[in-house]
């Protein structure tokens, strides 16, 4: 306990550039200051007019989550694959891989790959097909709402044989509203570890509905809740007291990885997602998700037919 | 009497009676049976699916499921009872191939919907035509409709089974023969249940001595036989190369002869049984070895 207070007073000393700089109430083990004290009196203000939303533990405006988020990737993008196999000590790899193979997409299938991101999902999508079927017209369209995320994407991409061919393209756009993109135009919807930093969830899966052609698969990884207790305290132990604390360490940036260890004790439980699944029209086979491990994190599916 | 009608055997003796209501048939009660099922009421109902839905086997509720597995079934000879026939029987129908995702099973749902389906369709063919024929020919004749159905599918027959005989599916693909075998009974006009078929479990210290020995041990041995007909018959198909399948129909009449010879021993009746469930944990065990020995020997 004493190294992760040893780091929060030396943090000003360590990280000059990527400081959250957003007027809200960042919590660490640091004491707050006057300046931050100030602030939330004015934020105060701020949510007797508007509805507000979780961001971690806390609640801020609807309309302040965006830009919060955003602030959050923006900070760990480049950083961000290296996080994510030491958080997950590589596991997230099996998980992304297991997720594809379950999708099993045939030869010329057409995949928009939401909040896609540094293109982990998309690239083994490509990967997939090409292996399994010899495929080459298989598409996906690799949509984010964050300019560095899809950056650092892209980049990842110029390094394989998929550059500049039609089978990646490259899209910003925001999941709640994708104006950019036709109805019944795409064969699988895919949003990996996504959805619980939208702001509005029912209207992502509204989206996701429409741009989906009949038949078509909407299937969605992200972290569950763990039922087995044991599991549950250790895995709890391990977010909060070791997540941060790695996000210091190796990114520079204890406020983003705690936000996202936040972020996941505030998404809804695999049953209730399931429910907002089914309530947008979807049709949910069997019990609607399968827990990856033991719920650490699950992947949802729908179809709609 | 009613002092000796336990409290088990009355319910179920409520239960029975209420499906003789339900269903208007030649049997006025059945034996109390571990798979729960109507025949007679798929015969007056013709949405079929409805009813099935209480039912141990998982067929499908939306049309669009049959639908893609019928369609896929025009691919099987090809490639065989899997996920890619199951994504080209989609594609065949406009949807695109990840809908295979709707049977998260894969092939297996393929088969089970494929067994399904012959025996209604089975059951639906035969119901006007078993007029005029004695007992054993209205076997044989079931038993050759349902072979036929089979045929476009002989070739990949031995994969079919070897996935059913997989510990997975094992259950399933038993509980398939056993409703199969059931229903041919069914047509054939089985009265072997005609008797009264209250069971005592109380005061019963051997309780197998007293199952085999009472009338309803006919209804068992009878549909375990021919379990065991069906079954072995249809392996034989799967490797026969006779023009028009004659040696399968050959096979199947010398096992009929078998049954009829051998199965009024009534002595041996509990070896007999023990042999019949033995025999088909071992047919299924067959097909696992066929399709490995075709496997390791392709033909042309």
């Amino acid at each position: 306990m004493l190294i992760p207070i040893g780091i929060g007073l030396l943090r000003p000393l360590i990280s000059s550039k990527s400081r959250l700089t957003y007027s809200g109430i960042f919590r660490g083990f640091a004491s707050s200051t006057s300046q931050r004290t100030s602030d939330r009196q004015s934020i105060k203000k701020d949510d007797e007019k508007e509805a507000e939303t979780n961001f971690g533990f806390k609640y801020v405006p609807e309309s302040m989550k965006e830009k919060l988020v955003g602030q959050v990737f923006t900070n760990v993008a480049s950083k961000y694959d290296v996080m994510n196999d030491a958080m997950s000590l590589g596991i997230h790899r099996l998980w992304k891989d297991y997720f594809i193979r379950t999708m099993a997409p045939g030869p010329g299938t057409k995949l928009l790959d939401v909040a896609g991101g540094t293109g982990d999902i998309a690239m083994g999508f490509l990967n997939y097909c090409k292996e399994i079927h010899g495929d080459t017209s298989a598409q996906v369209t690799l949509l984010d709402i964050n300019p560095k995320m899809l950056d650092v994407g892209r980049e990842r991409f110029n390094k394989t044989p998929y550059n500049q061919t039609s089978q990646i393209q490259f899209e910003i756009g925001n999941a709640e509203n994708l104006s950019t993109i036709s109805s019944n135009s795409f064969d699988v919807y895919t949003i990996a570890f996504g959805i619980r930093n939208c702001t509005h969830i029912d209207r992502v899966l509204s989206e996701a509905y429409r741009v989906l052609r009949p038949g078509g698969r909407f299937m969605c990884l992200e972290f569950g809740k763990v039922q087995n207790p044991i599991i549950s305290s250790i895995y709890n132990l391990y977010s909060f007291q070791i997540i941060p604390v790695l996000g210091q360490v190796i990114a520079a940036d204890r406020d983003s990885y705690q936000y996202l260890v936040e972020s996941i004790q505030r998404f809804p439980s695999q049953d209730k997602f399931t429910e907002m699944i089914k309530d947008t029209g979807f049709t949910v086979i069997d019990k609607g998700w399968e827990d990856l491990t033991f719920g650490i994190s699950a992947i949802h599916s729908g179809f709609k037919l | 009497m009613e002092g000796l009608i336990g409290r088990s055997s009355k319910i179920m003796l409520q239960r029975i009676q209420t499906k003789s209501i339900i269903k208007p048939n030649l049997l006025n009660l059945r034996p109390h049976r571990s798979f729960s099922y109507s025949v007679s009421a798929k015969l007056i109902n013709s949405n079929v699916e409805s009813n099935e839905q209480k039912e141990t086997s998982r067929i499908p509720l939306n049309l669009v499921h049959s639908e893609i597995l019928r369609a896929s079934l025009s691919f099987v000879p090809k490639y065989g009872w899997s996920v890619e026939s199951l994504s080209h029987g989609a594609n065949s129908l406009g949807y695109p191939s990840v809908s295979h995702g709707l049977f998260p099973r894969g092939g297996v749902e393929l088969i089970e919907w494929f067994l399904e389906d012959s025996r209604r369709k089975m059951v639906n063919e035969l119901i006007d035509k078993m007029d005029g024929l004695k007992i054993h020919q209205k076997i044989r004749l079931a038993c050759i409709t349902r072979l036929n159905y089979t045929k476009p599918y002989v070739k990949k027959w031995s994969e079919a089974l070897a996935i059913m005989a997989q510990p997975n599916n094992v259950q399933t693909s038993i509980e398939h023969l056993a409703k199969l075998v059931d229903d041919m009974w069914y047509l054939a006009g089985d009265k072997s249940a005609d008797v009264s078929n209250i069971i005592m479990y109380r005061d019963v210290q051997n309780i197998m001595d007293t199952f085999l020995n009472i009338p309803m041990m006919n209804w068992y041995t009878k549909r375990g036989s021919l379990a065991v007909i069906y079954s072995s018959t249809e392996l034989y198909m799967t490797q026969d190369i006779s023009p028009d399948y004659t040696g399968t129909f050959q096979f199947l009449d010398h096992r009929l002869q078998d049954i009829a010879t051998f199965g009024r021993v009534v002595g041996e009746i509990d070896t007999f049984v023990g042999f019949v469930t033995k025999s088909l944990v071992g047919v299924l065990a067959s097909g696992l070895e066929i399709l490995i020995n075709k496997v390791a020997t392709p033909e042309l």
